[in-house]
């Protein structure tokens, strides 16, 4: 906790200099990456499984947050009842 | 305009955000991103994602990213507030209600619930993915380390840490 507040000071005061900017111009598409790997790997099962609606769920919320920006509580809360009641169909 | 203080503002959407956080903190990045840059506007685009990797780099789980962002907007005291107000109700809820999930843990729509919430989850940290990806690629050399890096880090089973440390290296020398 305080490393991190740490950093955020060396930030908020080193991170308009040349060197900063340099390793974070390196250091943050990585970090991006990371994600888009992270993502792919927890998406992987649920696509194999080759389930239309968990996978079309998970579409249309990536799309409403990723794409269209929308404010996530709305998004939530049509989108958990709707993937609860679905489970709970397919599975009596 | 702000419409409320800055800590006030930090403490409230942090609060609103961490019961809201289904998947973890990676889940709700692109909402983090949504408030921070274009509803209060405490950061630029690049700002955003330097924290963001600034908080992948550092030790501790990916929630830091919330002390960072508190750090940014009101210094030592928004560090406090935006952690505790993240933290707080998740740990509260855990408490309270974790007794009770364990007694039920065979119970058929416990299970409903929690894997009616993968897909939701899954969505939600792909669309962070896009959003960061996007935050990142500024120039065609960032988008390659987008790329490169997400290739590693999906097929080998290399620490992320590698990558990141060449990535840096990179845009030290002026590679990247």
């Amino acid at each position: 906790m305080l490393l991190i507040i740490a950093l955020g000071a060396l930030y908020v005061r080193y991170g308009q200099f040349a060197w900063a900017q340099g390793i974070l111009s390196g250091l943050t598409p990585a970090a991006a990456g990371l994600i888009v790997a992270v993502a792919a790997r927890i998406a992987e099962p649920m696509i194999r499984r080759a389930q239309l609606v968990p996978i079309l769920i998970g579409l249309v919320i990536f799309i409403a947050i990723g794409v269209l920006r929308l404010p996530l509580l709305a998004v939530l809360a049509v989108a958990i009842p709707i993937s609860i009641a679905f489970t709970a169909w397919r599975r009596p | 305009m702000k419409p409320t203080a800055p800590l006030a503002d930090v403490a409230l959407h942090f609060l609103s955000l961490s019961l809201l956080a289904i998947g973890g903190a990676n889940a709700v990045v692109p909402e983090m991103h949504r408030h921070a840059v274009e509803v209060a506007g405490w950061m630029s685009d690049k700002q955003f994602a330097d924290l963001f990797a600034i908080a992948q780099v550092a030790p501790g789980p990916n929630i830091i990213i919330v002390t960072l962002i508190g750090y940014h907007v009101a210094g030592l005291a928004g560090a406090l507030t935006a952690t505790a107000a993240m933290c707080g109700p998740t740990c509260l809820l855990a408490y309270v209600l974790g007794s009770t999930w364990e007694r039920y843990r065979d119970a058929p729509w416990r299970r409903i619930i929690q894997d009616g919430l993968v897909p939701v989850s899954i969505g939600l940290v792909a669309a962070t993915a896009l959003v960061l990806a996007q935050v990142a690629t500024t120039t065609w050399r960032a988008a390659l380390v987008v790329v490169a890096t997400a290739l590693v880090c999906y097929f080998t089973r290399l620490n992320p840490l590698w990558p990141f440390a060449t990535a840096a290296l990179l845009g030290l020398t002026g590679l990247v």
